[in-house]
Order: C-alpha cells, then structure tokens, then sequence
C-alpha cells in the first residue's frame, strides 16, 4: 500500500523541475516586419499572426517592427531577427546577402501572386502609361517590388525613361503615394494591388496592372533551426488546411493575411531577380537603396 | 337620448382633457428633449472633436519630424472613430494650414480646399459649433477645432455630428407621449364607462322616476341609495315627492269639503224652493183635513179628501227625496253620464228659482245624447253651480239657454244667461276659490271653483264668455272616455 508521503515528495520534485526549467524566460522568437504602415497599424495588422505562432508553436514570437527595408535584412542577416516578412525584391537581396531562404509565401485572396497597380486620379486625363510621359510619379520605397521594381520595369517597357520622361517621388510607404495622388501632389502612383483598390473607393483609377508576381515570403534567418522552419509550414499550412476554425480565425485577419500561407521555394523568387537586373544591372541585388532610385527622384 | 348625450359629453371632457394635456406634455417633453438633445450632442461634439485633435496633431508633428511614419494612422484614427461614433459622426476633415484637406472620410474632397477650414489666427479660441446642411441634405452640427501645440500651428479639423438622432429621439418621445396619451384615453374611456354607468345609471333612474312624477304619479321614488351629490339629489326628490302626496292627500280632503260647503250652499238655495214644495201640498192636506174634519158623517167626501192628503204627502216625499238625494254624500263611481239627462234633472231641482226669477229656459240639446264617462253626481252638481249662478245673474229675469253637442272625443255643454255679464277685470279670477261679487253672507264664493276642480278631474276644460249686459256662457269640454278616471271624491 503506497504511503501518501511519497507521493507528496515525488510532487515537490516534480514542480521544483518544472519551475528550473520555466525559470530562464526562453528568448522569444522575433518576426520582422518592414513598416509598410504606421506602427500602430502595424502592430493592428500583424500581433494577431504573432499572437497565432506564440499559440500554436508553443514558442513566445514577438512582432519586430523596422523602419526600413535594408535594416530589415539587416538585422535578418545578423540573426538579430528569427523570421522576417519580406517583399519579393527584398529578399532576393537577403537571400544574396546572407542566404536566408523563403519558408511560406502569403496567399492574398487565395493567390500566391500579387500585382502592381499604377493608378491616378478619376478625373486625370491619362488614360495609358504612354500618357504619363512628363509627368510625376509617386513610388513607396526604392527597394519596395510592388511600389517601385515592378512599375519601374512597366514604365520602361513603355519606353518611358525615369527623370527624363517621368519624375519619381518617394513615399516610403504606398498609402502615402497613394495619398499624393489624391492630393495633387503626383500625378500617378505605384502600388500593389491590394493598396490599389483601397484608393480606388477613395477616387483612384487603375491606369495599368503588371504581371503577376511572387507573393510576400516569410523568410528564415541564415542558421536558424530547422524546427522554427517546421513550425511555421506546420501552423501556417497544415494545421489551417486540417482544422477549419483555424481557417476561420485567420479569414478574419487583415485582408494581406487573411488567405493564409502556402510553402514556397527560392526558386519562385528568379523572376524578380531577372526584373532586377534587366533595370539596375547585374548588381541589381547588392547596389545600395540610393543607387536604386529614378535619377532626378527625392528620397 | 340623455343617456347618449351625458356619456358623450363625459366622454368628449375627459379625453379632450387628455389630448390637450398630452399635447401640452407632448410639446413640453419635445422642446425639452430637442434642447437637451441638441446639448448633448454639441458637448459630445466638442469632447470628440477636440479628443481627436489630440492624436492627430502628434501624427503630424510626429511626421513633420520624420520621427514615426503617419501613414495611415490619421485614417485610422478617423475610421475607428467614425465607425465608434457610427450613430453620429458624418463626415471628418484635417486640411493643412493652407486650408487644403489632407485626410478625410470623404475621399471626394481630398486635395481640395476647405473653405471653413480653421486659419493660424483661430488659436486660443474654443472649438467652432456650426449647424448647417450638409450637401447631400442632412443637417448637421459641424465642430472645428485647430491643430495645435501652443502657437504651433498644424492646421484644423472638422468633424460633422448628424443632427438626426435629436429628431430621431424627439419623435420617440413624441411617439410615446402619443402612446401614453392613447393608453390613458383607453384607460379613461374604459374607467369612464364603468364610473360613467355607476354615475350615470342612478340619474337616468332619477329621471324616469321624474318623469313618472310629472306625468302624475305622486308614489314615483327614486330607489337607489348613494352617499354622494346624486343620492342627496334622489333623497331630496323622494322627500319632496313625499310632501307632494301629503299635500296632494291634504289638498284632496279640502277640495273634497270645499266641494262638500259647495253643496250643502246649493241645498240651501234649494231650501226656499222646498219650503214651497212642501207648503202648497200641506196648504191642500190642512185644508182637506179641515173639510173631513167638518163633515165626520161624509164618508164620500172623506175618502175623495184623504187620497188628496196621500197625494200631497207623496209629493212632499218626492220633493224631499230628491233634495236628500242630492245631499247625501255618496261614493264616487265612473259610469256613462248623459249630460242631457243632468241637465235636465237640474232644471227640475231649480223649478222654484225659475219661476220666483221669472226666468224662460230654453233647451238646445245635441239629439246624439251625449255621454261621457264620469260620476253622475258630481257632474249634476256641476251643472246645478252653473244653472244656479246663471239664475243669480238674472235676477230681473231673462232666458238660460242649455246647449249640448257632441265634437269627437269630446262633449260641449253651454249654460248661457241674458243677465248683468263678468266685467272684464274680474273674468281671470271668477274660478279662484271663495272670490264672491255677492254682498257678504249671499254666497260661499266656492260654486265655480269646486266646477272648475270637477271639470279639471275629469280631464275636461271650462271657459267663460261674457258681454257686459248681454250675458255669460260658461262652456264645458268634457272628453268621452272610456277608461275610469281618477275623480275626486265630492261627496
């Protein structure tokens, strides 16, 4: 027959075991995010797939909000961050940089590709791309894929030439090229498609839409362990297509996110690289963000 | 018809009451609510507005400086406070210090100019409240307050407050004032028809018995006891219904011995004619006495004379039969009367006065006999005060004229004399009780009062004509009843 004191005994151990080893609070896992927004926004758009990670990987993340896309691949590069949410063009450089590699890619609306819109003004008399010749162009970032690379590639396609047949102004951020427009600041802007249809309401008109390109990665620091890359493909793929409450958790995300994620290989990611190097050259992946910029452009 | 017309009008009262004081509460509670309303929507207003300004301004400072990225955050900041103030909030406008608006919920006015945008010299002073009508109608009250950080001047912003939830809660109240009012008129018409019932029912009673009461019927009483103003009413009826029948019971008893006085008068005027009556026949029977009384021996003669003696005392008893008759009270009985046959048997009781005051009679009777339903009795005395009254007024002689004719449903008897008339002065008053024009002691002043009660019992009407010097005619309309009517006892 047990006597009650031994068992009493083993629970101390037991909880004395458990409380070492909870002790030193694990290093949460960070999530870098460039601020395509506001940092409040950021922090409204994002702590919920942060929040979904901590839940389901069993690992605190934390949401690391950087102010530009450089030292978003910076920190990556360094290991100062986990896991970072990167644009196309960004990565390629990140990947260029320090070998980080793609593990999901965002399936905005169900599509693993997004695109670039370049839109105007309702009442604007430009009615082609050709149009925009000698007029103003508003991009975010220079190293932004949907707000700068890819309409700076359309633009040249159309035989218009950066500081001589348009000006560029940069914007950081596509809300506020997009804002320009409606200002009278810029006669045009460039932005992916989801910003694009915000200001479409907002009394915007879609002038042109590129081809389709490689949706958003998120993209595993260099020497990171293979569990967070399982964990990830794990709670952002598997677990949402096996357990439909989960899908429904995530449907009531922002609208980025809101399609969940699909796995995604560095090799989806060459189309960009060649987009790249047909504008900036062979370089295009290592040249700073000033060399990037349209000639007569203001930062 | 009353019953409707007191129910209506309690009715009518009491919900006009209602309305005018619901509509007085109504326009009372509206204006209230309207102002209070409008208040509360200006000082939330204001607190909302100038609330905002707060955040927006860091955003601009903060993007001025380069230090945090506005991006998006004005927006955000005003569609989470539109979309928390969705019941109010209409519209949101930041222009720039130039006036240009810069963030909006109205899209369409992006880029423009504001023209009631704040300028760098509204500084210092409290937030704009303006009411205006916005383009696409609604009023609203539209609060503009400046961007600022001491004299830093970052621009302005404007928020439109829709003014609907004051007109949408003031027609609530209006809305349940009215409910409230129809509540309480239903209550009231429910309460009405009890209260109205238990108020009304007792009067109604009040007023049949009344009516009862008018048509002659003294044992009418209202039935019903109550401790308000209507059973003091109906207890103050039935106490003055109960002197009625006192005075009514009295009032019989007098007329009964007015009408008894009346009587024995005639009797008395009778008397003279009597008197006459029986002294010739007892004239005869002494003298035949006295002849029998001569002769003992004269069987023949004694025996002629005794059955004149029989004879005279069988007219003495014939004449005082008939006066005895007249006299003796009696028990009043309804029954077919011809008024010809009264007349007659009058004339035979007045023979004596006839004949002292010479006076012709003349007989001009309806052939039809008339006939009324009504006590014989009283109608010969009725007729016996007229005959009399007209051989008074002929004391030099003259001509009584007695006419009767029949109209339908109704009997007409004329007595007429050829004698002095009724001065015109004193025709409204020959009916009234003990009014005499005869020296004291001559009459009782009673004869055409005690006719005109028999006439009135019996439903029927007397009138007088006179001419001064050419004489009066008293006409009786009596109606030809069939049922028995309430006469009065005229012994």
């Amino acid at each position: 027959m047990p006597r009650p004191g031994r068992f009493l005994a083993l629970a101390v151990l037991l909880a004395a075991a458990t409380a070492t080893a909870a002790s030193p609070r694990p290093k949460p896992l960070r999530l870098g995010v460039v601020n395509f927004y506001n940092p409040r926004l950021m922090y409204i758009k994002y702590q919920p797939l942060v929040d979904y990670l901590s839940r389901q990987t069993g690992q605190v993340w934390e949401l690391a909000l950087a102010t530009s896309y450089q030292s978003t691949v910076d920190e990556l590069c360094a290991g100062r961050l986990d896991v970072a949410y990167l644009g196309p063009f960004t990565y390629a450089r990140a990947h260029e940089q320090c070998g980080a590699v793609p593990v999901v890619q965002l399936r905005s609306r169900g599509s693993t590709a997004f695109r670039s819109s370049i839109l105007v003004r309702n009442d604007s008399a430009v009615r082609s791309i050709a149009d925009l010749r000698g007029r103003s162009i508003g991009f975010g970032a220079p190293l932004s894929t949907s707000s700068h690379l890819v309409p700076r590639e359309m633009l040249e396609r159309a035989g218009l030439r950066p500081g001589v047949d348009f000006t560029c102004r940069y914007y950081d951020h596509h809300e506020r090229a997009a804002r320009a427009v409606l200002l009278g600041d810029v006669e045009a802007c460039a932005v992916r498609d989801l910003v694009g249809e915000r200001f479409v309401q907002r009394g915007l008109r879609v002038l042109a839409q590129s081809e389709p390109m490689p949706n958003f990665p998120l993209v595993l620091a260099p020497g990171q362990r293979a569990k967070v890359r399982d964990d990830l493909v794990r709670v952002l793929v598997d677990v949402p297509a096996a357990d439909a409450k989960v899908r429904a958790a995530i449907a009531a995300w922002d609208v980025e996110l809101a399609g969940g994620f699909a796995v995604c290989q560095d090799a989806q990611f060459d189309g960009v690289r060649s987009l790249a190097a047909g504008l900036f050259g062979p370089a295009a992946l290592r040249l700073p963000e000033s060399a990037l910029t349209c000639a007569s452009g203001e930062p | 018809m009353l019953r409707l017309g007191l129910r209506t009008k309690f009715f009518l009262y009491s919900n006009s009451l209602i309305v005018v004081t619901m509509a007085l509460v109504g326009v009372l509670a509206v204006v209230h609510e309207r102002r209070s309303r409008y208040d509360e929507i200006v000082s939330r207003g204001t607190s909302v507005t100038e609330a905002l300004s707060i955040p927006i301004t860091d955003a601009l400072m903060y993007e001025e400086l380069r230090l945090v990225s506005e991006t998006g955050l004005i927006d955000n900041y005003i569609t989470e406070m539109t979309e928390r103030n969705r019941d109010l909030v209409r519209y949101v406008i930041v222009a720039d210090p130039g006036g240009v608006v810069t963030h909006t919920s109205r899209w369409d006015l992006a880029g423009r100019r504001f023209s009631r945008a704040l300028g760098q010299q509204s500084l210092g002073r409290p937030s704009e409240v303006e009411i205006r009508t916005a383009s696409w109608g609604e009023r609203v009250l539209e609060v503009r307050t400046s961007l600022n950080i001491s004299t830093r001047f970052w621009g302005s912003l404007a928020v439109g407050f829709s003014l609907d939830p004051i007109e949408k809660q003031v027609r609530r109240v209006a809305n349940r004032v009215a409910l409230v009012a129809v509540l309480l008129m239903l209550g009231n018409s429910l309460l009405t028809m009890v209260y109205v019932e238990t108020l009304i029912r007792p009067i109604l009673n009040l007023y049949q018995t009344m009516k009862r009461a008018g048509r002659g019927d003294l044992t009418a009483r209202a039935v019903f006891r109550r401790g308000d103003e209507v059973g003091e009413l109906a207890d103050a009826f039935n106490r003055m219904m109960d002197e009625l029948e006192e005075a009514r019971d009295q009032d019989k008893v007098r007329q009964a011995q007015l009408a008894h006085t009346e009587k024995m008068a005639a009797v008395g005027t009778l008397a003279a004619g009597v008197a006459h009556e029986v002294n010739n026949p007892l004239a005869g029977m002494l003298t035949c006495i006295d002849a029998i009384q001569a002769n003992p021996e004269d069987v023949e003669l004694r025996e002629r004379y005794l059955l004149l003696v029989r004879e005279g005392i069988k007219r003495i008893e014939h004449t005082i039969l008939n006066l005895l008759d007249f006299s003796r009270p009696r028990p009043i009985q309804p029954e077919p009367t011809s008024i010809n046959h009264n007349l007659h048997h009058v004339v035979e009781l007045v023979e004596f006065q006839l004949r002292k005051n010479r006076v012709e009679v003349k007989f001009e009777l309806d052939r039809q006999e008339p006939v009324v339903l009504a006590d014989h009795f009283q109608m010969e005395q009725l007729f016996l005060n007229l005959v009399l009254n007209a051989i008074q007024a002929m004391p030099e002689g003259g001509v009584l004229t007695l006419r009767t004719w029949v109209q339908p449903a109704k009997v007409v008897a004329e007595i007429a004399d050829t004698g002095a008339g009724i001065p015109a002065n004193l025709l409204d008053r020959i009916f009234d009780p003990f009014f005499t024009t005869r020296d004291v002691g001559k009459g009782t002043g009673l004869g055409l009062s005690v006719s005109y009660n028999i006439v009135a019992a019996h439903g029927g009407v007397i009138a007088v004509e006179s001419t001064a010097g050419q004489g009066s005619t008293f006409r009786v309309v009596l109606p030809v009843r069939n049922e028995p009517v309430e006469v009065e006892d005229g012994s």
